[in-house]
């Protein structure tokens, strides 16, 4: 044992004790040589019994994995057998810490999301060059780090497949959540893990109750039967019978999670067939049908693939990635079509101006901030297409089509925007619908459109909302087209908001005061992360979930929402 | 005695060098966009070596700047004299070269923006542009960095220095062992340094080594080679070329300064 104080390798002070084990115990240390950063330090001693994991330790260090702490370092063993692994330090809790600190109760929902980062950290160790079998998960071994992410630690029994070897080493793993094959004392493989994998969900699904091979107790659990069909498939005792690969079983999960999320999808020429193909052509031609409960088989050129995607109506495809990360470029330029109401109530006074000055003003502010995005050197490189429509009883394309960022800096545009009389925002709404169509096939690569919409005060003509709502159906890989809605009203909130920058943005739960901003509610589109972050580092501490939607109560405001609209990442 | 200086207005396709047992490649690509109209790109490398020793900057101007090339040669060429000129003092304590790098880094911004007071945006540049490009000569140029110094001899790095903001990659390995970890991986895209307000954030980040032969390989890459971040291994010539080609034929291509330094 180690004490406190003591230093390892000329260079790592201890601070105190982790936690110990039979494989070795766990120090945090703080590094003399990198500004007191603190690790952890797994303390090995090696013997006789143990010299074969040096090999091993050295193949654990080159470990790159998002849910696997970096290992930093390897200090090799001294005549006494002391050697030591320096790795990432994880603050959080180990997943058992955490299920009791919940009394032992965490949502099914929940249990999914850590289950897909074990079947991903699962699918890299089993795919590797010689495939590493972790032989021992269990929610002692699974810390959750700040981030709510997983982290898979203890490295002490994995080791190698070798397919040659027929019984294993010795039946380490704790008993609750070891595979059959393991406490039989035979040949573990990667299929062993995913009992694991299993016997844990099942734990935790189960409000802490140990599996102990009993078929029947499944039927008990908690959750949907997609869930249980899937914990089902990674608890069969024949290894034969089991899903057979964590690519698999992430599909099965993901499928679950899109099912449950309410997602409507039906082609499969995307992400997640060619998923799919890949795990049917590297592993087993095997995939678990969450829908339909069952494992089939992929062999044939997916002929199932239609059973495996359900197809729901007829709903665009709206399957992931739609992540919003797509950078704009001068190749893939972001799109932007703005809808300026221009009734006469846009007369009306804003402080001291006109509201109509004050958008023509954030306006063009927006304007210049994409020429500023856009210019490398002396240079615009056009990083942003743009069509600007305002509507009264009829649409005017103010710049007669979509143009560059380039072409309109270089023409001089500088509207000067007057106020007339209706406000017809569905005639605007279908104006950008048609525009919508007739881009968007071309803009694969492109990041998802915007269509910045400002108005202030209920619409004239039909209903804007069906138009809207069709056009967030629309989509491009990057993610479906964005609606965003400016709202100039005094009444919108029940509260002023004192300081825009401190502002958290309208969400779903937000009282809003008129049935105008209730609709243009739903007709908004919840901000994009990366949106978010582009925000959040202009100043703005618009927090997760907020709608695309701005109370535009004074000209900050408004303005904050045409910066909204330009939020696209850009390269 | 030896120097590299890139020519930012070309490319230059990967170079081998050996300096004594420092083995060296390096190599330098402008963004497909930048190619096509034949401007200047916003990466730099420049090095100064001996037989037994050397320093090099590899910087990313920030396009979102002023003429972010600008920023970029000024600071790697200064970087890169800086280290040089140091002599030993360079592998001090980590706490120290960090210090004496932020005094410099911001005593420069009094030449730099001398130099940029005297940089005019072109006559011909009129309406929105230029009132966006003097709004951005008033922010002043910025680059992220990277700069280093190594000993090194038969048995390898005997000594190492290395300081960065920004998200430029550093890598290094020992004997096939990737090291990079030890770094602390504070390679924040916001942190950079300005002709205006010197460093931005929390850098210069510093890293030193004495420990004879800890390290034998160190890659330095502009986030434009982003492709290189899945290696575990170092690409051959044939690979790396072919990387350098392939990033042109994406809408993201970006510029690509790539330096690696092993002791064979």
């Amino acid at each position: 044992m180690l004490n406190v104080g003591e230093i390892i390798g000329e260079r790592y002070v201890v601070q105190s004790r982790i936690a110990s084990g039979g494989m070795g115990a766990v120090y945090k240390v703080q590094d003399l040589r990198l500004n007191n950063k603190n690790w952890a330090v797994k303390h090995i001693i090696v013997d006789e019994q143990t010299t074969t994991h040096l090999d091993e330790l050295s193949m654990l260090a080159k470990l790159s994995h998002p849910n696997i702490p970096n290992i930093s370092d390897y200090i090799a063993p001294d005549r006494e057998g002391n050697c030591f692994l320096v790795m990432e330090l994880v603050n959080g809790k180990t997943l058992k810490e955490y299920f009791e600190q919940r009394n032992k109760r965490i949502p099914a929902s929940k249990v999914v999301t850590y289950a897909l980062q074990l079947c991903g950290v699962l699918e890299y160790l089993h795919s590797l060059a010689k495939p590493i079998i972790y032989r021992d998960l269990k929610p002692d071994n699974i810390m959750i780090d700040e981030r709510d992410d997983i982290k898979l630690i203890d490295f002490g029994i994995a080791r190698t497949y070798k397919e040659e070897q027929m019984t294993d080493t010795v039946a380490l793993g704790t008993y609750a959540f070891a595979s059959p094959e393991q406490l039989e004392n035979k040949q573990t493989d990667t299929r062993s893990d995913l009992y694991s994998l299993g016997a844990t969900l099942y734990y935790l699904l189960s409000g802490g109750s140990y599996y102990g091979h009993r078929r029947n107790v499944i039927t008990t659990l908690d959750c949907s039967e997609e869930l249980k069909s899937i914990v089902s498939s990674l608890l069969e005792y024949d290894v034969n019978d089991r899903a057979q690969t964590a690519t698999a079983v992430k599909l099965a999960f993901l499928q679950l999670q899109f099912n449950d999320n309410g997602i409507q999808y039906i082609e499969v020429e995307d992400e997640l067939l060619h998923q799919v193909n890949n795990a049917s052509n590297v592993f087993d031609n095997t995939l678990f049908d969450a829908k339909n409960h069952k494992t089939i088989r992929l062999g044939n050129a997916l002929e199932d693939k239609t059973e495996m995607l359900p197809v729901q109506g007829t709903a665009p495809m709206a399957l992931p990635p739609q992540n919003y990360k797509v950078q704009a470029t001068q190749s893939t330029p972001a799109l932007i079509i703005y809808l300026l109401d221009v009734s006469g109530s846009m007369s009306k006074e804003m402080g001291t101006s006109r509201r109509i000055d004050v958008v023509q003003q954030a306006l063009m502010t927006a304007i210049k901030q994409m020429v500023f995005r856009s210019t490398k050197g002396s240079r615009i490189s056009s990083r942003y297409r743009l069509a600007i429509l305002t509507y009264s009883d009829q649409v005017q394309d103010l710049l007669g089509g979509v143009k560059s960022i380039e072409e309109i800096a270089r023409s001089g545009f500088s509207p000067v925007l007057e106020p007339q009389t209706f406000s017809d925002a569905a005639e605007a709404f279908q104006y950008a619908e048609q525009l919508l169509q007739a881009e968007i096939s071309n803009m694969a690569q492109c990041p998802a459109p915007l269509v910045c919409h400002m108005t202030d005060g209920a619409h004239t003509g039909d209903d804007p909302e069906p138009i809207a709502k069709r056009i967030m159906e629309m989509s491009v890989p990057d993610g479906n087209v964005l609606v965003e809605n400016i709202f100039i009203s005094d009444t919108i909130l029940d509260k002023a908001i004192p300081n825009v920058k401190l502002w958290s943005g309208i969400g779903d739960n937000d009282v809003l005061r008129n049935e105008v901003a209730e609709k243009l509610r739903r007709m908004s589109s919840v901000i994009p992360e990366s949106y978010r972050k582009i925000m959040n580092e202009a100043g703005y501490g618009l927090q997760k979930g907020a709608l695309m939607m701005l109370p535009g109560m004074n000209a900050e405001l408004v303005s904050l929402g045409f910066q909204m609209s330009a939020a696209t990442p850009v390269r | 005695m030896g120097t590299i200086y890139i020519d930012q207005s070309k490319e230059t396709g990967l170079i081998s060098q050996q300096i004594a047992s420092l083995h060296m490649r390096y190599a330098y690509q402008r963004a497909l966009e930048t190619q096509q109209v034949d401007d200047i790109g916003q990466d730099y490398l420049a090095c100064r070596y001996s037989e037994d020793e050397l320093a090099f900057c590899i910087c990313d101007g920030v396009s979102l700047s002023y003429f972010g090339n600008l920023a970029s040669k000024l600071l790697g060429d200064a970087l890169t004299n800086f280290l040089w000129e140091l002599g030993e003092q360079a592998y001090d304590e980590a706490k120290a070269l960090q210090e004496q790098l932020k005094q410099y880094l911001q005593q420069l911004t009094d030449s730099a923006t001398a130099q940029l007071r005297n940089h005019v945006v072109p006559q011909h540049i009129s309406g929105m542009l230029r009132e966006v490009l003097e709004a951005k000569k008033a922010h002043g140029s910025e680059s992220t960095f990277v700069c280093g110094k190594v000993q090194f001899s038969d048995s390898g790095m005997t000594k190492l220095a290395l300081a960065w903001a920004g998200d430029t990659r550093v890598r290094m390995w020992s004997n096939e062992l990737e090291k990079t970890s030890r770094l602390g991986g504070q390679f924040l895209t916001q942190e950079r340094w300005s002709t205006v307000h010197g460093v931005i954030g929390e850098g210069p980040h510093v890293y030193t080594s004495t420990a004879h032969g800890a390290i034998n390989k160190l890659h330095i890459y502009t986030d434009g080679l982003i492709a290189l971040d899945d290696w575990t291994t170092a690409p051959t010539d044939g690979e790396l070329t072919a990387m350098l080609e392939h990033s042109l034929t994406k809408p993201t291509s970006d510029d690509i300064t790539f330096l690696e330094l092993e002791v064979r």
